[in-house]
């Protein structure tokens, strides 16, 4: 990371952290490490009154309430307030994983101009992210997952007391260069370039002036929309050909909008070149993990397998121990009306507030047991275009009744010497048909990579709480070995070995041949290593998705 | 007061803006179901109508925002029958919200301090006479969600809770919104919506250029702003009051019926619902046009937003069911 970028870094935790309800917040996509811990010590040393968020925090903890504790102790009602009240700003780590509860409280308060600057630690590995629905109302996101060490002091920048947003000047001009490089860039959302315009104007205060000037827009654009772009900004004007409408259309009903356009021909390729210039490594792969299907793998499916924690039932009168909480509120409210009775029958007691056994009410939580389908496709040779358009036909029909039996799917492909996810675990139908819309068959057939593919998305299922049900619809004539080399009894013992480290991991597995003749090979594998075996030689999308149905554990 | 948003300062969404004035001119259509992308104005939308509707008349403290002295709930704390006019209330339903601070419940407050046993209403009792909206609806948890359609069908929520039963109008128009990527609603519920729209972000650049310099006028002087739009506003408010007087005398022709009914069985959308909202948002339209009867070319205008969201998924077709709409409307125009 350079001086420049550097300093931005901490320029935008200062102003973040200032005007939250210009700027939102800061993503931080970072792994533990040295530079994690630096940047935390900036912050707990030069901003105070922060407040640790974290996952499992409740509603009251957060947005204030009564405080059932104090009010008994006190005998007078008393109310804390939330976080989000008290804070300056919000310490939120492991932010990839915050349930949508709590994400959805952050935005809530956000968009009412009422949060404090969130500060998000994205400590994601491969497609995990942050919700798109909390990224998007965050100005800043800085990527330093590659970055070992810092060169460079973080340090705070001398900001006046006012800083008066609103009195800098922008021009069309610069506007509009700000969001024709967004839209370029790949980027929908609104809400960015509007923080890019905020930001190009807070460096120019910075600076003293109250005009932006050009190197405020570029700045801005490279602190602000760089990070977030999923496509690389082209120069490229017949890409849009309605930005370029023919002036003599145009002229005539539209002449102050050609002549601004001609003016920023020159910012505009200007900006994409330092787009360019600065590009951040693997900015395809990165941002299309987080757009795509960010939310849908982050969503509503992580929950914890604990007996503490899951979607809140009312609570119910019983008695607390063996992982059972009191829930005092519930508790409070059962014993409240009979007070007066309560204290005519024993004038001595004294105690403030009388509570009975039978008013215990304990927390009742409800795990939801979400499964995933996982689909492991054989794609190669001659029968892998049908096979293939099964497999889609009947994962849209999983997902199209997916809601009321929370189902997700997903579905891993392989073919020639690889196998990749070709669709993250998602219960939505949308991204399932947007992402299966072109996929080519035709190669080998990597069996065992396929299968390794998909026995690491089960156990990443496992790890988010839901339960994974793999289904490989294959002809079973393996010829590619783990390693890449083309040996079929290489081949085949991978398979096998893959076959039984999925039975010993205990996920439910399922073998549909889909071959012309059963394969007596894949049949010995799955009953040898106890997984289900079906042949299905006319396999169609209704009948596949009904028998991975009959086979998945409820 | 802190400024809203001119509702008609909105860049483009010329959908998401006529359901919303539908409803507002007969809210018995139903709620409005709004999907798409973020960042596209939203919940901005739904602020800004709140301010641009005509003032309701209240009873001055009343939990459930009634009309009439006489409607002001026993459970209620003792008013005086002060009317005073307040903006059309929008309450917010967040996610993680639970049952009894929907329906309201036990106050333990009072239960505490005076050993009474006294109803704290909840955000259903706020919304009545107004607006119930829900960001991201579809991640609700299933047991809000159930209880929601109930009081937005029946117009009325009963307690049952801790001893105590009560019972308080509760009529709002639900405002739903949400990303279809990220998970889908029940059919179940989807039908209980009135209208439903798809909206996008703006797709040239010079309406994303002008969202953003609205968007920084707005910020940098949001007075004179407002200013700007006030003359925008009074007219769609004035449409939406004469609407609002003239709806009950649109007339609705056998033709028109059969127009209806013939769209929606060629659908094969479920119910007598489709039917239902096709007609009265075609009413309303009409209303809002300043015409004296629902025509075709209402009904034509309205159809895609009343019937998208009530046909069956088929998970082959892969054409949107705003285009399945438009092609049935031709097939039975013919």
């Amino acid at each position: 990371m350079n001086k420049t970028a550097f300093d931005n870094l901490a320029l935008a935790l200062q102003i973040a952290i200032r005007c939250p309800d210009q700027f939102g917040g800061v993503i931080l996509r970072a792994r533990a490490g040295p530079m994690m811990d630096r940047l935390r010590s900036h912050l707990s040393q030069n901003f105070h009154r922060a407040a640790r968020v974290h996952g499992a925090m409740d509603r009251t903890a957060l947005v204030g309430g009564i405080d059932p504790i104090a009010t008994l102790q006190q005998g007078v009602l008393v109310r804390t307030l939330g976080i989000l009240r008290r804070a300056a700003w919000l310490n939120i780590p492991m932010a990839e994983r915050a349930p949508t509860a709590l994400v959805h409280s952050l935005t809530s308060h956000i968009d009412a101009n009422r949060c404090p600057a969130v500060i998000l630690w994205d400590e994601g590995i491969d497609e995990e992210a942050v919700s798109a629905s909390l990224a998007d109302r965050c100005a800043f996101y800085f990527d330093l997952t590659d970055q070992v060490r810092l060169d460079g002091e973080l340090c705070l920048h001398d900001l006046p007391n006012d800083l008066p947003l609103h009195r800098v000047q922008i021009s069309d001009d610069q506007i509009t260069a700000l969001v024709a490089v967004a839209s370029r860039g790949g980027i929908t959302s609104l809400r960015l370039p509007q923080f890019a315009v905020r930001f190009a104007k807070l460096l120019a205060l910075v600076d003293g002036r109250s005009v932006t000037c050009d190197t405020d827009i570029e700045t801005a654009v490279l602190t602000i929309l760089a990070p977030r772009m999923v496509e690389i900004p082209m120069p490229d004007r017949d890409a849009a050909p309605s930005e370029q409408p023919q002036p003599q259309d145009d002229a005539a009903n539209d002449d102050g909008d050609d002549t601004a356009s001609d003016d920023l021909a020159p910012l505009l390729d200007m900006m994409i070149a330092a787009v360019q210039a600065n590009l951040p490594k693997n900015l395809l792969e990165q941002s299309l993990g987080r757009t795509g299907s960010g939310r849908a793998n982050a969503g509503a499916g992580k929950r914890q397998r604990s007996n503490t924690l899951g979607r809140p039932k009312p609570s119910r009168v019983g008695k607390p121990g063996y992982g059972k909480r009191i829930d005092v509120l519930a508790t409070l409210r059962a014993a409240a009306p009979w007070q007066k009775i309560r204290r005519s029958a024993r004038p001595d007691a004294t105690a403030k507030f009388i509570i009975y056994p039978s008013d215990i009410h304990v927390k009742q939580y409800e795990v939801p047991s979400e499964r995933v389908v996982i689909f492991g496709v054989d794609a190669s040779g001659s029968a892998a275009l049908a096979r293939f358009a099964e497999a889609k036909g009947a994962i849209e029909i999983m997902l199209a009744d997916a809601y009321a039996k929370r189902d997700y799917v997903a579905l891993v492909g392989f073919r020639g010497q690889t196998a990749e996810v070709l669709l993250q675990p998602t219960r939505s139908l949308v991204m399932a048909k947007k992402t299966l819309a072109a996929f080519a068959g035709g190669g080998g057939t990597p069996l065992a990579m396929g299968m390794k593919c998909a026995l690491d998305m089960a156990q990443k299922s496992k790890r988010d709480g839901r339960t994974p049900t793999l289904a490989f619809l294959t002809d079973g004539k393996a010829n590619i070995a783990l390693d890449g080399s083309a040996n079929r009894d290489a081949a085949m013992t991978d398979v096998h070995q893959l076959a039984g480290m999925t039975n010993h991991l205990g996920v439910q597995s399922i073998f549909i041949d889909v071959g012309r003749r059963p394969n007596a090979k894949l049949q010995q594998v799955a009953a040898t290593s106890g997984l289900q075996y079906l042949p299905l030689p006319l396999a169609d999308a209704r009948a596949v998705s009904n028998v991975i149905r009959d086979s998945m554990v409820d | 007061m802190k400024q809203v948003y001119p509702f008609s300062a909105i860049v483009g969404q010329d959908d998401m803006k006529l359901a919303m004035i539908l409803t507002a001119i007969d809210p018995k259509i139903g709620g409005v179901l709004v999907f798409g992308d973020r960042g596209t104005g939203k919940s901005t939308a739904v602020r800004g109508l709140s301010a641009l509707l005509p003032k309701i008349s209240v009873v001055q403290g009343c939990p459930v925002n009634s009309a009439h002295g006489q409607d002001v709930p026993e459970w209620g704390p003792k008013l005086d029958g002060t009317i005073t006019q307040i903006l059309t209330p929008v309450i917010d339903l967040p996610l993680g919200v639970s049952e009894d601070r929907v329906t309201g419940a036990l106050d333990i407050e009072r239960a505490l301090m005076d050993g009474v046993k006294a109803f704290q209403p909840g955000l259903l009792a706020a919304a009545n006479r107004g607006y119930l909206y829900i960001d991201e609806i579809n991640l609700l948890e299933d047991h809000i969600v159930d209880l929601l359609l109930d009081v937005a069908q029946s117009g009325e929520n009963v307690v049952e809770r801790e001893g105590m039963s009560i019972k308080h109008p509760a009529r709002f128009v639900l405002i739903g919104s949400g990303n279809p990527e990220e998970g889908e609603l029940r059919p179940q519920l989807l039908d209980r919506f009135g209208l439903s729209v798809d909206v996008g972000s703006p797709n040239t650049i010079q309406d994303r250029v002008s969202v953003i310099r609205r968007r920084d006028e707005f910020d940098t002087d949001p007075d004179a702003f407002c200013k700007t739009w006030r003359a925008q506003e009074q007219i769609i408010q004035g449409a939406i009051i004469s609407a609002r007087e003239r709806i009950a005398g649109i007339e609705v022709s056998d033709d028109v019926l059969e127009f209806c009914a013939k769209l929606c069985m060629h659908l094969g959308s479920d119910g007598l619902r489709g039917e239902l909202a096709l007609l009265r948002a075609g009413r309303a339209s009409a209303a809002y046009h300043r015409d004296n009867a629902v025509t075709v070319a209402h009904i034509h205008n309205v159809a895609p937003m009343a019937l998208s969201h009530r046909l069956r998924r088929d998970p082959l077709d892969e054409a949107g069911s705003s285009a399945r709409v438009k092609r049935a409307l031709d097939a039975v125009l013919q």
